[in-house]
């Protein structure tokens, strides 16, 4: 009897001890990778700093300067990119060293996450337009005007159209007015359109339209984010 | 003195019983406990992970290295410039003054120019914070803070004036 007490006490020790340290475990992995990973950015951080600086230094000299630079990739995938002249170090993490859809431009060196988005210059008909693209959408604003020489803008030409990449066709829609405290003396005007940052690797790109109105100067923002399948359009005043 | 007690195979039985039962209502508690406690280390860390990666800094360019103010009886404001140098997006901003050496006051942003968790301050990003200043301020202007409530540890101050 006594023989199987003890066995008995002993199976409850052990699954108590291996119950908890199986939540300990099932707990404490995931924030310990996520410590790796923050780890790993933070060293890839400063090798991709060190890797512009050397570049940079590289480039004042003169014809036929080099260097050897070691790289340690703990993690992640490199890539080598001459066309579009970049080098890129791409990384899977849930660790949160970095908001999703934004990014940090360091001199030449973009730290980011969701890099998906980009933004052009192209004609769209015949028509100049700037293209703000992701995984899901192209969406096509009208280029017109400039800061130093004002176009007539109505705000329901700015956004041209949206094509949906996935279904492969354009969105169906009449199109866009903007109005200020439901003046339609706040709709036309003149004005410009721009983008804030032109390029790719974006985590999201904004398109903008100076409205300058009788009413009032306002502007109007069009963010597409990476991986979004709509736009957000805010207004903001000068 | 001629009764019986229970025999060794009942007592083992009933001692086994009461030990599983004892694991059966202390198993919840050791299982909350261990888990809160996993967790709230957990959540202190990526919180900490978070907040070493937070930063902002006073846009210089703007007014007097990023604060522009007027405390004279013509007008009452505070307007504080700072952009996003981390790589966190920071919300919910609020301002610390300290005038006339000693009067330390804490103020809302107005609403217009707050940054929410919707529509954070994102990395690279600059705005101008207006100070929701409900009682007129006299004065010297001795020093100014920006606190957020993402990384609460991470404030700004600028006592250049």
């Amino acid at each position: 009897m006594k023989k199987g007490m003890a066995l008995v006490s002993g199976v409850l020790f052990l699954a108590i001890t291996i119950t908890a340290a199986i939540v300990v475990y099932e707990l404490g992995m995931p924030i310990i990778e996520k410590m790796q990973s923050a780890a790993i950015i933070d060293n890839m951080k400063s090798t991709f700093t060190e890797l512009d600086s050397q570049i940079q230094e590289i480039a004042s000299e003169g014809k036929g300067s080099k260097r050897t630079f070691y790289l340690n990739l703990e993690a992640g995938e490199m890539e080598f990119n001459s066309s579009k002249d970049w080098i890129k170090w791409e990384y899977e993490t849930q660790s949160p060293v970095i908001s999703p859809r934004t990014a940090q431009w360091i001199g030449n060196t973009i730290i980011g996450s969701n890099l998906e988005t980009k933004a052009y210059r192209s004609t769209c008909e015949g028509t100049n337009c700037y293209v703000l693209e992701n995984e899901h959408l192209k969406v096509y604003i009208n280029r017109t005007g400039s800061a130093s020489s004002f176009a007539q803008l109505n705000t329901s030409d700015i956004l041209m159209g949206v094509w949906l990449k996935d279904m492969n066709q354009l969105l169906g829609m009449e199109s866009l007015n903007v109005t200020i405290d439901n003046k339609a003396s706040s709709e036309t005007g003149n004005g410009y359109t721009g983008v804030q940052r032109l390029g790719e690797n974006l985590p999201y790109a904004t398109a903008y339209a100076l409205m300058n109105t009788t009413y009032e100067q306002y502007y109007i923002n069009f963010t597409l984010e990476s991986g979004a399948d709509f736009i957000i359009i805010r207004g903001c005043a000068t | 003195m001629n009764r019986k007690a229970v025999s060794p195979i009942v007592s083992g039985v009933i001692l086994i019983l009461i030990a599983v039962s004892l694991a059966a209502i202390v198993a919840p508690w050791a299982y909350d406990l261990v888990k809160n406690a996993t967790q709230n280390t957990g959540d202190s860390a990526i919180s900490d992970i978070e907040c070493q990666n937070a930063a902002y800094d006073f846009v210089t360019s703007y007014g007097t290295y990023g604060v522009m103010w007027n405390f004279t009886d013509q007008g009452h404001n505070l307007n504080v410039s700072i952009r996003n140098t981390g790589t966190i997006s920071l919300y919910n901003f609020s301002i610390q003054i300290r005038h006339n050496s000693t009067d330390i006051t804490t103020w809302d942003v107005t609403s217009a120019s707050q940054r929410t968790n919707s529509n954070p301050l994102k990395p690279s990003e600059n705005v101008i914070l207006v100070a929701d200043l409900t009682t007129d301020l006299n004065g010297t202007l001795n020093e100014v803070t920006v606190m957020n409530v993402v990384c609460p540890s991470k404030s700004i101050t600028n006592d250049n004036f």
